[in-house]
């Protein structure tokens, strides 16, 4: 089968979400990249409920998680995502506009797999994208899905 | 002074005067009679009727009342037992005090205190705000310029391109300037975590980290032994880094650079100076050094957004230190700061 490693992007500015979708397309990652616009719809996504209810019980390979949103924020969408036995093992990677330090310190108590600050220069921007799509779509082995333990022998050919 | 009835044997001065009561009329009479029954409060009584037989003592009772001759006070009362001779009865030695003001001070401190409190916090949502809300626009102008410039490839004239080269270098400066006032007002709140710590070494780690900068260039270090010390070392480390990094940058267009790290004693204060030959000041502009964003050159001579000189004298005042400086231009500058010598 077949994975479909989903990114799952999670902004509210749509500036923000074209210029990521940009710098990811400049790495030309072959990962379907879902985009939703408030942590309220990353949730319904993740628990694969509301408009999300019909699509494939497929976990992302990572969650690109904007920290300041409207309503409900992306430290409540880490926290609800870490605290949940089925989800925790989602690698979330927060993504904000501010090095505030107490942002910081509360994603990492609860449980954030990494934490980038979005430069201002573009191309430090698209660097940081390139860099965090291919450790997390492409390096990174995801958690094996439940039940299904997928064994990999070394491979000789790469 | 009251005797094992709660009866008045004697008072000072200040009670009568306070009270409007003269001492034939105090004199044996009941406390709790006195002055429209001011003192009649079942709880003191209590306590005061307990305090010879069971050799007790009243301790910070409080009174609040509208004194007919005083008006609304809060009386602290304390009483206890005291022998006045051996044979003759014990006696009460009861001890009024007018906490009003102090009580009235202690208010004003927590409101005070309050207000304050409402302040930083206020503060702390605005450079929350202004890191995060600040920056994002500036992503944007940025992001949107390149993608602009790469949009329009081959028919993007010189002239364009300088434009949008423009833009982004303006969006870039800004974000420095945003970044460098948050770092600013950080080292302000930021709590100080004072250590024991070595200058000379501090020096050494900053000289490490300078490095790249003084790689190829013909600079004579003279560099006293400093002394040990007592301060937050990440940001005394900032303080060397920035009046270092100074005498780096300033020396620059020399064709050999001198800079001198001194150390003196003078009554209660260590005096760190920071010596080089370099392009200098004049001494009329010396009260803008340390200000926000002030600069004396432009970027095109020697860059920089002008917070470095502001953060020095914050680290310096918040360590109980002061800062100064003296300069001439083409015969370099030196500056100094002390700290309290608390050895």
């Amino acid at each position: 089968m077949q994975d479909l490693k989903t990114i799952l992007l999670v902004e509210d500015s749509p500036n923000d979400v074209e210029l990521t979708l940009e710098a990811l397309a400049n790495y030309r990652l072959a990962n379907d990249i879902v985009v939703v616009n408030d942590g309220e719809a990353a949730l319904d996504y993740l628990y694969r409920c509301g408009p999300f209810a019909a699509r494939e019980p497929v976990s992302p390979v990572v969650v690109l998680l904007d920290l300041k949103m409207p309503k409900v924020d992306g430290l409540t969408v880490l926290r609800s995502v870490k605290a949940d036995s089925g989800l925790k093992c989602i690698p979330i990677v927060m993504l904000t506009s501010s090095r505030e330090e107490r942002d910081l310190v509360e994603s990492y108590q609860l449980g954030v797999n990494a934490y980038v600050v979005k430069p201002v220069d573009f191309g430090k921007f698209v660097e940081a994208i390139k860099k965090l799509g291919y450790f997390w779509a492409v390096l990174n082995e995801p958690p094996p899905v439940s039940g299904h333990y997928h064994y990999h022998y070394p491979s000789f050919a790469e | 002074m009251l005797d094992a009835d709660i009866k008045v044997v004697s008072a000072n001065r200040s009670f009568y005067q306070t009270f409007k009561v003269s001492p034939e009329e105090a004199k044996g009479r009941l406390v709790y009679d006195l002055g429209n029954r001011q003192w009649d409060i079942p709880k003191l009584r209590e306590l005061l009727e307990e305090v010879l037989p069971k050799n007790t003592s009243v301790n910070d009772f409080e009174v609040e009342h509208a004194f007919e001759t005083i008006g609304r006070r809060i009386m602290l009362l304390n009483a206890r037992r005291i022998y006045a001779e051996a044979n003759k009865p014990r006696m009460i030695l009861l001890a009024i005090e007018d906490i009003t003001e102090r009580r009235k001070a202690e208010r004003d401190l927590a409101i005070h205190r309050e207000h304050l409190e409402a302040v930083n916090q206020e503060l702390e949502a605005f450079s929350y705000s202004v890191s995060h809300d600040l920056r994002a626009p500036l992503r944007h102008i940025d992001g949107f310029t390149r993608l602009l410039a790469e949009h329009l490839g081959p028919s993007l004239d010189a002239t364009g391109r300088r434009y949008l080269t423009k833009v982004s270098g303006s969006a870039r400066q800004m974000g420095e300037l945003i970044d460098d006032l948050l770092g600013f007002s950080h080292i302000g709140r930021a709590e100080l975590r004072s250590t024991r710590l070595d200058f000379s070494g501090l020096v050494q780690e900053v000289l490490r980290f300078l490095e790249p900068e003084t790689a190829g260039r013909a600079i004579e270090w003279v560099i006293s032994a400093l002394p040990a010390g007592q301060g937050d070392p990440q940001l005394l480390r900032l303080v060397f880094q920035n009046l270092i990094g100074n005498a780096l940058k300033y020396t620059r267009p020399n064709h050999r650079a001198r800079i001198e790290i001194a150390v003196s004693r003078a009554r209660d204060e260590i005096i760190f100076s920071i010596r080089d030959n370099g392009v200098g000041f004049d001494m009329r502009h010396v009260e803008r050094l340390f200000g926000v964003f002030q600069r004396l050159h432009s970027d095109a001579e020697f860059e920089g957004t002008g917070i470095g000189l502001a953060n020095v004298k914050r680290i310096v005042q918040r360590h109980g230190g002061r800062v100064w400086a003296e300069g001439a231009v083409g015969e370099g500058a030196c500056f100094y700061f002390s700290l309290p010598d608390l050895a």
